[in-house]
C-alpha cells in the first residue's frame, strides 16, 4: 500500500477501519471506486455524508430516526399500549420485518455486561422508566437476547418495571421453527418447556 | 472404540509422525525424554481437548514453529477423523473435515482413561485437581455437562466482576437465576458420578488390598442443600449475598467443590501413606474406566504412562489383567520386559528422539 498516492492511501485506511474489512478488501474497494464511473464514488460519499447529518436518535424510543421522532413513534396506526424493549436499534427492524407486532419500541442501546463495564446507568433505562411512568402501558415485552447478559438485563428490567403495575412479559425462547427435538441441546429444550403455552 | 492411526505435525518433539496402531496393545518403549509421553499426550488431547501435563498450549508446539496439528482416525461403528490445529494462538477442530464451532465440541468422539504416576496428586494435590478429574470424566460422557460448566464459568466471572466493582446489592445477583440453574445440573451430575465411582472403586480396592481396606469416595459440595434443585440453590445463594459482598467474590459454588477419599473412616489425603495413596488412585482410575464403559456402552482407550515402576509386584499383577483384551491400550515404559507380557495383539514401538519405529516382538 505504501506506493499509492496519498489520497488513495487515505481512502484505503478509512475502509480498513470498518468491521469485516481487512487490508486487501479495503484496497480492492478503493481501486474499484477509481475504475468506475465517477458518479458511483460521489453517490457513495454523498450517502455517507447524509447518514452522518440526518440520522439521529428518536427522542422517545432511542431507535434510528431522521427527525426528532421516528416513523414508528409518530405513526397513529401503532398500538401505544404495548411496549417492546430491545437491546439494539437493528432489532427493531428484525421485529418489524415480521409485520406481526403493532406496538411501540424502546431501544436500550446495549445490555448489562460487567466485563465491558456496562451497568444499568449506561443504558437508556432511565428514559424507559420515565416513559412507563407517564404512559399507561398495558404490557411491556422484554425482548433482550437469551445469552447470559441479555437474561440478566431482562431480570433487572422486570424488577424495575413491575412496581409500576404493568404486565411484564419475556419473549419466548425454544425450538427453532421447523426444527426437531433431536438436534436441540438441553438448555434450549428446558427453555422451550418453560415457555410452553396452553393449547 | 479404537484409534486406528495418529498424525502429528510440529507437536512437542515430533516434526512429523504418521503411525498406525494395533487395535489391542501398543507398547511405546525407549529411554527417558525421547517422546513416549508426548504420544500419549497427543491422544489425550484429541480426546479431551486439553493436555494432562500443561495448561499452556504453546508448550505443545515444536520449538521453533508457530503451531501444531493433531489428527486421528477413530473407529467405532463408523470411522471418524478428528483433527485439532493450533496456529498462532488460533485453535480449530474438525470432525470428518467439518469445522466445529468450539474445540470442546470434539470431546467425546474419542474417550480415554489415563493412568500416570501423577495420579497420586488426586490425593496429595489441591481440590482443583480433583475437580478437574471429575470434570474431564463428565465432559467425556455428557455433552450437557460441558455446556453447563462453560456457561457456569461465564456467569461466575460476571457475578464476581460486579461484586468487585461494588456496584451495589442488586446488580451482582442478576445472574443468580441462571447461575443456580447451571449449578443444579453440575452438582447433580457430580453427586451421581462420585456415588457410582465410590461403589465401583470399593470392590476393586478390596481386591487389590486383599480385603484389608474399605475405600469410600465422598462428594464435598460447597453449596449444601438437601436436593440440588435450582430453587434451593437460588435460595442458598440469596442468603449468602451479603457475605459474598463482604468477601469480595462468590465464595460458594461448584468452583469450590472437593472430593474426599476415606479409608476405614480416615481421610486418606491426610493420613494415607504414599503406597496407600497409589492404591487409591489405581482403584479410582479403574472405577472411572468401568463407569465410562457403563455410561457410554463403549470401551474407552487406556493410556498408561510409565505406571509400572511405581506399582509394586502385587499391584502390577492386578493392573493389567483387569483391562487386558477389553480395550485398546497405549503403554509407555523404559523397560520393554515390563510390558511385553501383556496379552493381546501387540505392536511394539521404539521411541527415539522424536521418531518411532515399529519393532518385531
Amino acid at each position: 500500500m505504501s506506493g499509492y498516492p496519498k489520497s488513495i492511501k487515505n481512502v484505503i485506511s478509512e475502509f480498513k477501519k470498518l468491521p469485516g474489512i481487512g487490508r486487501r478488501s479495503a484496497e480492492r474497494i478503493a481501486l474499484e471506486l477509481l475504475k468506475r464511473d465517477n458518479n458511483d464514488a460521489l453517490a457513495l460519499s454523498e450517502a455517507v455524508k447524509n447518514i452522518v447529518s440526518s440520522v439521529k436518535e428518536c427522542k422517545v424510543c432511542h431507535s434510528f430516526s431522521e427527525g426528532d421522532f421516528c416513523d414508528i413513534c409518530s405513526s397513529p396506526a401503532r398500538d401505544t399500549k404495548i411496549l417492546c424493549i430491545v437491546e439494539e436499534a437493528k432489532e427493531v427492524y428484525s421485529i418489524e420485518d415480521t409485520a406481526g407486532y403493532k406496538g411501540v419500541y424502546h431501544v436500550l442501546k446495549g445490555k448489562i455486561s460487567p466485563l465491558d463495564g456496562i451497568g444499568p446507568e449506561q443504558l437508556t433505562i432511565k428514559y424507559l422508566l420515565e416513559r412507563i411512568k407517564e404512559k399507561k402501558f398495558e404490557e411491556v415485552i422484554i425482548a433482550t437476547n437469551s445469552d447470559v447478559d441479555g437474561e440478566a438485563t431482562s431480570i433487572y428490567l422486570a424488577e424495575e418495571i413491575k412496581p409500576y403495575g404493568v404486565k411484564v412479559s419475556r419473549i419466548a425462547f425454544g425450538l427453532p421453527v421447523g426444527g426437531s427435538l433431536d438436534y436441540v441441546d438441553r438448555d434450549t429444550i428446558s427453555k422451550a418447556l418453560e415457555c410452553r403455552k396452553e393449547m | 472404540m479404537r484409534l486406528k492411526s495418529l498424525v502429528l505435525r510440529d507437536f512437542r518433539n515430533y516434526r512429523s509422525l504418521d503411525v498406525d496402531f494395533s487395535e489391542n496393545v501398543n507398547i511405546l518403549w525407549g529411554k527417558n525424554a525421547q517422546g513416549k509421553t508426548n504420544i500419549l499426550e497427543a491422544i489425550y488431547f484429541l480426546a479431551t481437548a486439553r493436555s494432562f501435563r500443561t495448561l499452556d498450549r504453546r508448550n505443545l508446539i515444536f520449538w521453533d514453529k508457530e503451531g501444531f496439528l493433531l489428527s486421528g482416525t477413530v473407529v467405532n461403528e463408523t470411522e471418524k477423523n478428528v483433527k485439532i490445529t493450533f496456529f498462532k494462538n488460533k485453535k480449530s477442530a474438525q470432525i470428518n473435515k467439518r469445522q466445529l464451532k468450539k474445540l470442546s465440541d470434539l470431546i467425546g468422539v474419542l474417550r480415554v482413561v489415563i493412568f500416570t504416576p501423577e495420579d497420586i496428586f488426586l490425593m496429595k494435590g489441591s481440590p482443583l485437581q480433583r475437580r478437574r478429574f471429575i470434570d474431564i470424566y463428565l465432559s467425556q460422557v455428557d455433552k450437557n455437562y460441558i455446556a453447563a460448566l462453560q456457561t457456569f464459568k461465564k456467569i461466575l466471572i460476571r457475578r464476581n466482576s460486579e461484586i468487585k466493582r461494588r456496584t451495589g446489592e442488586k446488580t451482582p445477583f442478576l445472574w443468580d437465576e441462571q447461575l443456580s440453574q447451571h449449578c443444579a445440573y453440575i452438582i447433580k451430575r457430580r453427586q451421581e458420578v462420585i456415588e457410582e465411582l465410590s461403589k465401583a472403586a470399593y470392590s476393586y480396592h478390596r481386591e487389590i488390598t486383599k480385603n484389608k481396606e474399605r475405600l469410600k469416595i465422598e462428594y464435598q459440595p460447597s453449596i449444601k442443600v438437601n436436593e440440588p434443585e435450582k430453587e434451593n440453590i437460588f435460595k442458598y445463594l440469596a442468603e449468602r449475598r451479603k457475605k459474598d459482598i463482604e468477601e469480595g467474590y462468590t465464595a460458594r459454588g461448584p468452583h469450590r467443590d472437593d472430593i474426599s477419599f476415606i479409608v476405614d473412616g480416615r481421610d486418606a489425603k491426610l493420613f494415607g501413606s504414599e503406597g496407600q495413596q497409589r492404591s487409591i488412585a489405581l482403584s479410582l482410575k479403574n472405577a472411572e474406566f468401568n463407569l465410562m464403559c457403563k455410561a457410554t456402552g463403549d470401551v474407552p482407550l487406556i493410556l498408561a504412562d510409565d505406571v509400572l515402576p511405581v506399582l509394586d509386584m502385587e499391584r502390577r499383577k492386578a493392573f493389567f489383567p483387569s483391562i487386558e483384551g477389553r480395550t485398546q491400550i497405549f503403554v509407555s515404559s523404559t523397560d520393554k520386559r515390563d510390558v511385553v507380557n501383556i496379552k493381546g495383539d501387540k505392536k511394539l514401538f521404539r521411541v527415539f528422539s522424536g521418531n518411532i519405529n515399529e519393532e518385531r516382538l
